[in-house]
């Protein structure tokens, strides 16, 4: 039942978004934008109804299995960490370390109980934090009470609402809550899931000022070792240590990768790299097609949205091939589109399976293992020789988030490994092209394209936990799409700005790892002698500006680039170039060379 | 949007932009250029603002600009017009009608020139 309602939905939204890429017509990108957005909802709402219709016809099953606790904590945060950090809600996890470390039962729908209350919290709580508790109480001789809470500190629920939060399709405090994204079907069905479970939830609250759920699930124990300390678990997690003991190396493996974006193939190469995995990549569909027909690859994995040919187009042409090496090949859909639903359109189109962008190391590795012929993939131990970070580096950092980068994340995305980190940063700075590239397309007001290249820079500076630039950029994309020409002309300077700070931030975090640029004459010679500028020359490249004479102090800054300066110099100096060049604007080169 | 129009008119002419119309100010109480292109929208101080400013000074008045307008809107045109404006580009420019605007106002007055 589920897949025939999905099914029309997903191909209306892909039809949909066919339109919102190749139409030129203003007016029907813009009904075209609403479309999608409507869509999506009505995905959302469909698949909680699907839920709950199963459970009133008894149908939902509560299928037992023995988990990792801390998985199921860890999948959480990873959930709710990007939420919250989207609306700057600081997230605090409390985990008792005694917890029992495994634990038997529906893992699976105690993560949906507890997302749809981690969710909810953040929804309605507009500044300042959620919380997350979890203990226990011993039950019988192997099962515990489990003891979930989440607190936040946001508007609260009037005392005589209390009593309708688990009404079918309630939002409460309607009128000022008609914003809120979502059915009204979450506490419905997470009281509906916790009675099939014989749990229970008791409710907190006051009005604009929080509340805290508490739900209490029993869960049988596996293992009645302490689980410890989350933090760590997470800080494992943060290095790619935990959930891949156990990995692999498949020398003989040849994978063919499909995406039009540089920085994504280099990402799966990087990734793959230890597993000695031979990566073969192709940029478009065009290229995807020629390779199949040459040589034979175990696995194809196929970016959805390119231009030209998108990944359908090009899965369906691959199918239409007879006589050729790659028959029946596994050919894997990479795509953002990670909505519950999503999955099934793709395999129906004939993907033989689904990975979300940005990609997961551990996903992808699973997902090879699980794919390549058994006989050439040999698991080894894992290694420690990858860089070990200490949890203290949390802290250290914490100062690039005035950049708007989350180092914690960008490292996530690289599976912890630093230098494949800062492989993407190092091109992620050279790709001066993109920045053109952009203005020319607002220069056309080509919008088509606009939003193609700017969906690049948010995929690529979400890869790098540049979070504030792809948020931006997200909106480019989004504006973009709906032909909005006005907004991206109009909030061009915005998005440069950003781009800017993120780039300065990247080049300090490279000078503070030992990275420094490629490039030799950008590189400190501590040989040679240190070329000074005094605070004198600054004030006097700055008084030219002020004097309007820009050319003659560009000529200036330039000159100086060339000498053997310290890195804060050149930082200094590139930054004033980069506002009189990129971004016109002579009071903030001003502002930067006087030091202010 | 800048870098655009420096690349088209900045072999020609001696070009200078700028992204803010407050500073554009202070440079026009600097030097007076030989041809102004104006963009609408601009933080601190906008187009029309700006172009009144311009119209209302002694030394700047005969200057003449060139006003950008999104979509042909014709309130801003019309606007933009009364205000004093000797003509209107439409964006996305097309180069071949931005340079014969530009020809024709410059009248071949001086090679100096400039743009926000």
């Amino acid at each position: 039942m589920s897949h025939e309602i999905r099914t029309p939905i997903n191909a209306v939204l892909g039809m949909n978004e066919m339109i919102l890429r190749e139409c030129k017509d203003e007016q029907l990108l813009s009904y075209a934008a609403n479309i999608q957005s409507s869509g999506k909802t009505l995905l959302f709402l469909i698949n909680d109804i699907l839920d709950l219709s199963k459970i009133e016809s008894g149908k939902m099953e509560i299928i037992p299995v023995e988990y990792e606790l801390f998985d199921l904590l860890l999948d959480l945060w990873n959930v709710i960490y990007m939420r919250a950090n989207e609306k700057n809600l600081k997230i605090n996890f409390l985990i008792d370390e005694t917890l029992p470390k495994t634990l038997y039962g529906d893992d699976v729908r105690v993560k949906q109980i507890v997302t749809n209350l981690l969710t909810n919290a953040v929804k309605y709580t507009p500044e300042g934090e959620v919380e997350l508790k979890v203990n226990y109480q011993k039950d019988q001789d192997n099962t515990i009470l489990l003891i979930i809470s989440v607190k936040d500190t946001g508007i609260g629920i009037k005392q005589e609402d209390m009593g309708r939060l688990f009404e079918d399709f309630r939002r409460l405090d309607e009128g000022k809550n008609r914003k809120i994204e979502g059915t009204g079907l979450g506490m419905n069905i997470t009281l509906s899931l916790l009675k099939l479970m014989g749990g229970d939830i008791n409710v907190e609250s006051e009005y604009q000022k929080g509340s805290v759920f508490t739900v209490k699930i029993p869960q049988k124990v596996v293992n009645n070792e302490p689980c410890g300390s989350f933090e760590k678990a997470r800080n494992m997690q943060r290095q790619g240590k935990l959930g891949s003991q156990e990995s692999f190396e498949a020398p003989q493996a040849n994978i063919l990768v499909v995406d039009d974006n540089a920085m994504n193939l280099t990402v799966f190469k990087s990734l793959l790299k230890r597993t000695k995995v031979n990566v073969v990549t192709a940029s478009s569909g065009k290229e995807c097609l020629e390779l199949v027909k040459k040589s034979p690859y175990h696995i194809i994995f196929m970016d959805h949205m390119m231009p030209e040919m998108d990944g359908i187009e090009t899965l369906h042409e691959i199918k239409k091939l007879t006589d050729f090496p790659n028959d029946g090949v596994p050919i894997i859909v990479l795509t953002a589109n990670a909505l519950s639903g999503a999955r099934e359109s793709y395999l129906a189109e004939g993907f033989t399976d689904f990975l979300t962008k940005p990609i997961d190391g551990d996903k992808l590795e699973k997902m090879i293992v699980y794919y390549l012929p058994k006989e050439i993939v040999h698991k080894k131990e894992n290694d420690d020789s990858q860089t070990e970070e200490s949890s203290s580096n949390k802290s250290e950092y914490d100062k690039y988030s005035e950049y708007g980068i989350s180092i914690e994340q960008g490292l996530s995305y690289s599976k912890g490994n630093l230098d494949v980190y800062l492989d993407l940063i190092d091109m992620f700075l050279n790709d001066d092209n993109q920045q053109d590239k952009l203005e020319k397309f607002i220069f056309e007001e080509n919008m088509n394209d606009y939003g193609i290249q700017v969906h690049a820079l948010k995929g690529n500076a979400r890869t790098l936990g540049a979070n504030e630039l792809a948020d931006i950029a997200f909106e480019h994309e989004k504006q973009s799409k709906a032909g909005n020409i006005d907004y991206v002309d109009q909030h061009w300077g915005e998005l440069v700005e950003k781009w800017n700070t993120a780039r300065e931030g990247f080049e300090q975090f490279c000078i503070d790892n030992g990275r420094i640029e490629a490039d030799e004459s950008e590189t400190v010679d501590m040989d040679r002698e240190i070329f000074e500028i005094s605070p004198e020359d600054f004030e006097a490249a700055a008084s030219l500006i002020d004097d309007f004479e820009t050319e003659k102090a560009l000529e200036m800054l330039n000159q100086w680039l060339k000498n053997n300066l310290r890195q804060d110099e050149r930082k200094r100096i590139k930054s004033a170039v980069m506002a009189l060049e990129k971004e016109f604007d002579e009071e903030k080169a001003i502002e930067i060379l006087r030091g202010n | 949007m800048l870098k655009m129009l420096e690349n088209i008119l900045g072999e020609k002419y001696h070009f200078h932009g700028f992204s803010k119309g407050a500073r554009a100010l202070k440079f026009l109480t600097y030097k007076v250029p030989s041809l102004l292109i104006l963009d609408i929208d601009m933080p601190e101080l906008n187009g029309f603002e700006l172009l009144k400013i311009i119209k209302n000074d002694e030394n700047l008045k005969n200057v003449p600009v060139i006003f950008l307008t999104s979509n042909g809107d014709r309130d801003h045109v019309i606007g933009a017009f009364k205000t004093g404006a000797n003509d209107y580009v439409v964006k996305p420019v097309k180069e071949e009608i931005l340079m014969e605007k530009v020809l024709k106002l410059m009248n071949d007055k001086s090679n100096k020139d400039m743009f926000f």
